[in-house]
């Protein structure tokens, strides 16, 4: 009676491979359900006892048996940190994974990758070299807000606490004549890079906010060709919200823009806007939330990295003599391997608590807090962005 | 309180978008719990017993709030049917999608679509006219068995019954010289077109078993070429299981073979050895559970499609010259939209309900009841393979 008790009450995960569950009984034992219904539930009682005071060894059963290769460190005093855990989209290549192996490599972090093609993840992971049981994929495709909000559900299916969230995963498409839209309808570069990672962010919120962590961190990466106070910003074309009234109008390219500023379609511009659209969303996230929950909100460019799938769809040309470029000509570039480490310094190092900042590096690779553009420090334009696209995604 | 116990034993999906959970923050009141817990209980009590006599509305309404789009009829009495639930892999094209939107259209099912690609699964659902509340897509990855046990749990969350599975889902890699292998390791065709969906009906089952549903069906698509009794199935390569050694040694290519019967890779060849296997597995499953559960097992052959994508790998000549040639030389050809409505005809019409066949059709579109040949009729050989396959999923 115990056991079932303890069946009946712990997730469903731990049911996942018994053929008949207390579902069947319920439905068959009609009124006789309310005498052991009371029994159960004193039983269930004890056991949510039990659970408060060690819920860090029911939560890592809970876990082990959900996902066999997930086994999250339990503390062992009061002293020792506990492993923590990473949500990092777009980690199935390029800076998303060389963070996430970063990260893995030092055995203080299990990494959730969430990303749209599983195999491809689970390969990356095992060529990459990471423990099987430092990282867990999950499916996400930010192009569907449904796929969102599954994932959300599936991630805490996993009964594992999140404690950094890094937004990272983008789509660039420098050379599209004509815009693609998401499941949704929205323009494709700021509704996978914007739209998808507000929506996860701010439901993702509530359980960085549980979190007994003691930094809890929310990265969206950024792009300095987001801001035009540099060189890198101001070849065109350039970064312009304008008074996002296409995004107000709902991206969808039918009676109104796909461009935020209501302009003509460029997705070199398009990828720039939804760039700023990161930059401001991490402020609006700090001034409404870090001093209510201790959340650390953050962005930061790590560099060029010339090498990435970001580029897969410009033409050879450019792939070809765009890393050149950056190494010789404007010193930007910087390794996928380098760039991994220092999203992974903004993850977990003491010393980036810091609410609110762009975090660049400089040459010698320290870290620095650098400067946004007027547009993307704009607080009124920050609001205006976070209203409408929480209209936009439904929680408004 | 009422209100508060209702979300702390509701699934957690009608709390995915509450900040902060209640019940959780109340882990911190210590001994206080025990208190309140009494009370919480006691009404949770109440509900599950309310639940036990209104089980189809409180689903509802969870299904409402946990997926918007899905709203299945509520019986309107004894005689009313409610709408059923069909999981149909690989829906996002061809024979899938077919049967997704013939189903769809009668008003009478939910279909999830189970597809690796959610942004072209949403897209083709939308393309196809699918009214938005007759269709959830959920992620599925076959070629990663922690993908199926990921949306075995995702679907269980949608708190919908499982009233029919159709594994149509299959990979065909005709030209390929070398083997590519799953996220677990395994040859693709057979990882995918086999394995995973052993895995996933395995799990599936007891949903199925559970469903109150009156004609629960387990369907599994074959092909004619899997069957060297035809004429189709003896063009070279022709299918042979052998003895099981190659799927044995794990199809994993490192000492052993990529091929289920130890031989050279052949890329056709192993995409027909896994039909067989498919079809064995249905019979399998026929003799395993049929009387015991009363749930039906089929496969089919609907005809050959030639316009779907499964030859998307093929040559350019074979794509171009293979649709008339089915056509017109062997009047074997059937396109999508029949194929479909033929596979509807299999997940949906009262007389097809018998278990453990193998329908096809005839040219007057009249289903009966093919013979398979020697190989895939050979009950040891469906033992053998049963065994081998749940040790390589992880069931064993």
């Amino acid at each position: 009676m115990a056991l079932q008790a303890a069946t009946s009450f712990l997730p469903s995960a731990l049911s996942a491979r018994k053929e008949g569950s207390v579902k069947d009984s319920a439905s068959f034992l009609g009124v006789r359900l309310a005498a052991d219904g009371l029994k159960l539930d004193t039983t269930a009682l004890g056991l949510r006892t039990v659970r408060v005071s060690r819920s860090a060894d029911i939560r890592a059963q809970t876990a082990a048996v959900s996902s066999p290769s997930v086994t999250p460190a339990s503390p062992s005093g009061k002293k020792t940190l506990r492993k923590g855990t990473a949500v990092i989209t777009g980690a199935s290549s390029g800076l998303g994974l060389a963070t996430a192996k970063a990260l893995a490599e030092t055995g203080k972090w299990h990494v959730i990758m969430a990303c749209r093609d599983f195999l491809k993840a689970s390969r990356a992971a095992k060529a990459a070299g990471m423990d099987k049981d430092s990282f867990t994929v999950v499916h996400l495709d930010l192009a569907s807000l449904d796929s969102v909000r599954q994932f959300v559900r599936n991630v805490r299916q996993l009964e594992m606490p999140i404690d950094v969230v890094v937004c990272n995963a983008a789509v660039y498409q420098p050379t599209a004549k004509e815009p693609s839209y998401t499941a949704d309808g929205f323009e494709m570069s700021v509704g996978v890079n914007h739209l998808g990672h507000f929506l996860l962010a701010r439901e993702l919120l509530s359980d960085l906010q549980s979190s007994d962590y003691p930094s809890k961190r929310l990265i969206i990466v950024g792009s300095i060709t987001g801001n035009t106070n540099t060189l890198a910003g101001n070849v065109p074309p350039k970064a312009n919200l304008g008074d996002l009234r296409g995004l107000a109008g709902g991206l969808n390219g039918v009676g109104s823009s796909v461009m935020i500023d209501g302009g003509e379609f460029d997705g070199a511009k398009a990828y720039k806007d939804s760039k700023v659209c990161n930059m401001l969303t991490m402020q609006e996230f700090h001034r409404r939330y870090h001093e209510e929950t201790g959340v650390t909100f953050a962005s930061l460019y790590p560099g060029c990295i010339a090498t990435t799938g970001l580029f897969r769809e410009h033409i050879p040309l450019f792939r070809l003599l765009f890393p050149p470029f950056q190494k010789y000509i404007t010193k930007g570039y910087v390794s996928e391997e380098e760039a991994g480490k220092r999203l992974a310094q903004v993850v977990s190092d003491p010393s980036l608590t810091k609410s609110g900042v762009y975090w660049s590096w400089n040459k010698n690779s320290a870290s620095f807090e650098n400067q946004l553009s007027e547009e993307a420090s704009d607080a009124d334009k920050a609001k205006k962005l976070w209203e409408i696209s929480e209209k936009l995604v439904g929680l408004a």
